[in-house]
């Protein structure tokens, strides 16, 4: 928590009130964040770091810190969820540079979905999906982080400032440089996919 | 951007979200697991009053076991098994034959002498 914004008044944190049931012993307080917060960092170590047991593991750290802070935490100093992501990103940056430049996992980030779109389309869903991946794969840990906060995870640019510990227009910089990046590599892959056939 | 636009770069990104990665169960168990290991024991004194009296039960696990104890002694007063006094039937029909102890017959006088209070005065 520290070094984080203060929160407005207004702001209410759901998560924060459910993490101070948890400190008083409520259970059922447990399994509602774990509910609304694992699926969430899960998925951002996935795409940041592009393996499944890696990520699931980062996930499980990342709340397990989260339930050993509950006895101090003091709400208004900042979001629960923000708090959640600082430590995941942190534990992603551990992961990749002991991982080494180069070597990031694309293993399975692509799943089957719900059938609802038609198989063309799913196809071609899937089909972007690990493209964007592996383009992902190539960028700087801080822009991949960056990018993904910020597209995929739809987070706004002040609590990705907060996330990675930096300032607003680092994280412009770093998401502008990032798009820029992907779409080099995704351009060269368009002809080859099809992506442009709509 | 070369010819790679951002609304083209958005499909990509569209498509990831609409497609989250979801965790195992056996993900979602491990960190409940965590949860449950480092939970602080409650402070009733510091909890509002039902959710104290929920605590004092034990929560969820204690009330349901209490719950089908009673359940359980219920059923077993009303259908009792087979060499068992039906005493719910004996009890609501009024003919139960309790034995009863004539009061007058009780000796209500005590004796301290076990006790050691009978000393002798000197």
């Amino acid at each position: 928590m520290d070094g984080m914004q203060n929160l407005s008044d207004d702001q209410r944190d759901a998560d924060a009130e459910l993490l101070q049931r948890y400190a008083t012993g409520d259970a059922a307080a447990a399994r509602l964040l774990t509910t609304r917060l694992v699926p969430r960092i899960h998925g951002h170590a996935l795409r940041v770091l592009g393996d499944r047991a890696e990520a699931e593991d980062v996930a499980q750290e990342a709340m397990l810190r989260l339930w050993r802070q509950a006895p101090q935490w003091r709400t208004g100093e900042a979001k629960v969820t923000t708090w959640v992501y600082r430590v995941v990103a942190n534990l992603c940056t551990d992961r990749l540079r002991r991982r080494g430049a180069g070597a990031t996992g694309l293993d399975d980030v692509a799943e089957p979905a719900d059938p609802t779109p038609g198989v063309t389309q799913k196809m071609q869903q899937t089909a972007r999906e690990d493209a964007l991946q592996q383009a992902l794969a190539t960028l700087p840990e801080r822009q991949r982080q960056a990018v993904v906060l910020r597209h995929i995870d739809g987070m706004a640019n002040p609590e990705i400032a907060e996330v990675l510990g930096i300032g607003v227009e680092a994280v412009e910089s770093l998401t502008a440089r990032g798009k820029r990046a992907l779409a080099a590599q995704l351009s060269a892959q368009r002809d080859a996919l099809g992506f442009d056939d709509e | 951007m070369n010819d790679f636009d951002d609304d083209a770069l958005e499909d990509f990104f569209a498509a990831a979200r609409a497609n989250p990665p979801r965790g195992s169960a056996d993900l979602q168990a491990r960190v409940l697991a965590d949860a449950e290991t480092l939970m602080p024991k409650p402070n009733l004194l510091k909890l509002p009053w039902h959710r104290a009296l929920w605590q004092l039960f034990g929560g969820a696990a204690g009330l349901s076991g209490l719950a089908t104890a009673a359940a359980v002694g219920i059923w077993v007063g009303v259908a009792p098994p087979a060499g068992m006094p039906d005493l719910a039937g004996q009890f609501v029909s009024g003919t139960g034959n309790v034995e009863t102890v004539d009061t007058a017959e009780v000796d209500t006088e005590f004796e301290f002498g076990g006790f050691g209070w009978d000393m002798e005065e000197s």
